[in-house]
């Protein structure tokens, strides 16, 4: 799981992908954020969510086949409580 | 009550006045840092309001999640009685003879200058028994202003229309305006059964409702 400063890094990331919609599936959710991610078509920033999932650089994370990187994030999601991750640094106001 | 960091079991029990304000203050950093993006700022000040509560220093390296619990557990055992003088605006405007540290001795001349309790007496006060009793002080030196305005002129301005003068009250403020209303309790939504955890899971909300 990541750290407290990585997860904020990860919060602040995501944050302008994150669905408005919350009462769907975690799995929607995530699959919803996935969308949003690539609609925006900055893949600068998915590099960059998923370089902070695996604590890796954005050069490696761009190297990676592109199916290995959706299950990444995913995974990534899961491991560090999504739901919970954004509450919490809601409730700080980040 | 008892949290767990690192493997490590720390006892916390509520915080007294003086520690309970170093505390807001530390929070009221972790706040501003948020509202201006300053994720390590943030952080930084997350792990100084949990170690003041634990009296160790943790490493930065630990599960965001213990963290987040362990803040959440301190936080909520020290939220105090909800009561006006709570509810009233605080200025974000940072005045010339502000500083670090300066709400601890604010509240200890109030208390000393009106009661004469002691610097150590005052630190070791109850939050929930000093709150009401600021309140209290800050009432009394309102009253006091306003009878004190009621005996000046410019407390009688001159009515064009009606020929007289007529009292114009002074300004209370804000928090003396707001009555405390009992929440109505929250209403109930149906949650997709799909979108329920399977098995034990903690989140946020159990923590807050220990």
């Amino acid at each position: 799981m990541l750290s407290l400063n990585e997860a904020a890094q990860l919060y602040v990331a995501i944050k302008p992908f994150m669905p408005l919609e919350r009462k769907v599936t975690p799995l929607d959710f995530m699959q919803q954020m996935v969308d949003n991610i690539l609609k925006s078509g900055n893949d600068d920033d998915y590099l960059a969510i998923i370089s902070i999932l695996q604590q890796v650089s954005p050069e490696t994370v761009a190297e990676m086949p592109p199916a290995e990187i959706i299950p990444i994030f995913m995974q990534g999601m899961v491991d560090n409580k999504v739901y919970d991750l954004i509450d919490f640094f809601e409730r700080l106001g980040l | 009550m008892k949290i767990i960091l690192n493997k490590k079991e720390y006892e916390v029990s509520q915080y007294k006045l003086k520690d309970w304000l170093i505390s807001e203050e530390i929070r009221e950093k972790i706040l501003d840092s948020a509202k201006e993006g300053k994720i390590d700022s943030v952080c930084n000040n997350v792990f100084s309001y949990i170690e003041k509560a634990i009296f160790t220093e943790i490493p930065q390296n630990l599960p965001w999640y213990d963290v987040a619990q362990a803040f959440m557990s301190i936080s909520n055992l020290n939220v105090p009685n909800l009561i006006p003088i709570l509810l009233g605006k605080i200025s974000s405007k940072r005045e010339a003879w502000e500083y670090d540290g300066r709400l601890w001795f604010m509240w200890a001349n109030s208390f000393a200058q009106c009661y004469g309790y002691t610097l150590e007496y005052i630190a070791q006060m109850e939050v929930n028994d000093a709150i009401p009793l600021l309140q209290e002080i800050a009432l009394q030196k309102q009253f006091d202003r306003e009878w004190q305005w009621s005996l000046t002129e410019i407390a009688y301005p001159y009515n064009e229309a009606s020929h007289r003068s007529e009292f114009h009250a002074l300004a209370r403020p804000d928090w003396m305006q707001i009555s405390l209303k009992p929440l109505a309790p929250p209403k109930k939504k149906r949650m997709p059964k799909d979108a329920m955890p399977m098995g034990l899971v903690i989140g946020m909300n159990d923590v807050i409702s220990e």
